[in-house]
């Protein structure tokens, strides 16, 4: 595979999955302009690595997503492709979230990823580029305690399926990646809310995975780099699952 | 090192010829079932409704390869009627190739697998077997059966460490589609919304990207079929 000089957008690309598909599609050969919410020590080291153009900013602040598309293609001309990776979580019951953090996982994941998307079609467009978005399978199964978070995953699928079809005749190639459970920073998380080590939390996921363990973020990288292969054009608005067997192929 | 060993069923041509090449041009020893010769490595002509020839040959294939360590059922035909006018043996037929097909190559890989603990098996069924279509019931019902098949092989196999997964391609541009069908006229065409036929090495790559790097798939289907089904 070849991504040579392509331009390739990622957001959510400080740590966990979006650094691993920034890795990859780097060694692709592929021009990373990276976005996160903050520019902090980790996430310019990681810029620097890489030798990417940073473009920081809170994606679920709507107003600023033009501004960043733009600076993008000032810097490099261009805009090959959109993966659309970052996300926030907020897990909380039904009825005690509040209004605030529940619209915050929504306007990150859902709203945030549809402007991206819009602002860069007119480039995409151009380049006969392709867009990548991170859905969940939560976003498929639902998930108790994480409405908010569901709703958007399962909201980002619709907009997946609706833009495969709206953008597949200008050229742009729509698609979603629907991960299971990954070893990402986020179960570090998950450790410190159970209460539990992160051996024992890896050990109470595995136990539902057929495969018999968590995915890594760099198998997830690897979808990425199949569905943005040169070769492959013929996958339109699909739903690709990755789970190690949890939920087998429901989209 | 040695050379990894793949099966590919129905190589001789269309879809499996564009597999079979691919897994080539990477390094790998490709040996084939087919009714016809195939330009593999190994080209063993046979029936894959047939379990014992199916299974003899894979003995075969381990024998003068190496272990299977990709085995990619592909080998099927298509046919297009209105239900009523689809014949007993047509039906039994179109079942034997391509479910019995698949079963046949599982039922022979699966156990040599199992004793590795590692593999993966493929199974290329068709995106008429999850969206459907007009006057292909027998077809589509026999590729929906497939995938059935591949999910629950998924479950029984992933604790061996081998990985049952689907590749559900749309219409293709290979021999199986007439030049003269009706699903290369622009009437047809301008339904997908890709305006195009999928290209074989659009699922070659596919199933080279499953067999390869998507060690988190297990009972996935992935549909390369230029969105004629979302």
């Amino acid at each position: 595979m070849n991504l040579k000089d392509k331009v390739v957008i990622i957001s959510g690309a400080r740590q966990g999955m979006g650094l691993a598909i920034s890795k990859r599609l780097k060694k692709e050969g592929a021009l990373l302009a990276l976005n996160d919410r903050v520019m902090d020590k980790k996430f310019e080291q990681v810029c620097q690595e890489l030798g990417a153009f940073a473009t920081p900013g809170d994606l679920s602040d709507l107003k600023e997503i033009p501004t960043l598309v733009k600076s993008v293609v000032e810097k490099y001309g261009k805009i090959d492709a959109v993966v659309a990776q970052h996300a926030y979580i907020n897990m909380g019951k039904f009825e005690e979230q509040s209004s605030e953090e529940w619209w915050k996982v929504v306007n990150t994941n859902l709203l945030g990823t549809y402007v991206l998307i819009r602002e860069s079609i007119e480039h995409l467009k151009k380049t006969k580029g392709k867009v990548v978005v991170t859905s969940s399978y939560w976003g498929l199964t639902g998930w108790p305690e994480a409405s908010a978070y569901a709703s958007s995953k399962a909201g980002l699928i619709s907009l997946v399926k609706s833009l495969g079809r709206e953008l597949a005749p200008l050229g742009i190639n729509v698609n979603a990646i629907a991960p299971g459970v990954i070893n990402t920073p986020q179960l570090e998380v998950d450790a410190q809310n159970l209460n539990m080590s992160l051996a024992q939390v890896l050990d109470m996921y595995a136990k539902n995975i057929p495969l018999a363990r968590v995915g890594t973020s760099e198998e997830i990288a690897s979808v990425v780099a199949f569905l943005l292969d040169p070769e492959q054009n013929a996958m339109v608005g699909q739903i690709v699952n990755a789970n190690g067997g949890e939920i087998r192929s429901r989209a | 090192m040695s050379t990894k060993v793949a099966l590919v069923t129905g190589a001789a041509s269309g879809i499996g010829a564009a597999i079979a090449t691919r897994f080539k041009q990477n390094g790998w020893q490709v040996a084939s079932i087919d009714k016809n010769k195939s330009n593999t490595d190994l080209s063993i002509e046979a029936d894959v409704s047939d379990f014992k020839s199916v299974n003899d040959a894979v003995s075969r294939i381990e024998k003068e390869l190496g272990p299977i360590e990709a085995a990619i059922s592909n080998a099927g035909h298509y046919e297009m009627k209105a239900i009523n006018d689809v014949s007993d043996e047509s039906l039994v037929r179109m079942f034997a190739v391509h479910l019995g097909g698949f079963r046949n190559i599982a039922l022979s890989v699966l156990p040599l697998m199992r004793v590795r603990k590692n593999g993966s098996l493929i199974c290329i069924t068709s995106e008429l077997g999850i969206g459907g279509g007009e006057f292909v019931s027998h077809y589509s019902a026999a590729k929906g059966a497939q995938i059935g098949l591949v999910k629950t092989l998924s479950l029984e196999y992933a604790p061996f460490n081998i990985r049952v997964n689907a590749v559900a391609p749309g219409p293709t541009d290979t021999p199986l589609i007439p030049l003269d069908s009706p699903e290369r006229q622009p009437e047809f065409l301008n339904t997908l919304p890709l305006k195009r036929l999928v290209k074989p090495e659009e699922i070659s790559q596919t199933a080279w990207f499953l067999a390869n790097e998507g060690t988190f798939f297990s009972g996935e289907i992935i549909s390369p079929n230029a969105g004629a089904v979302i």
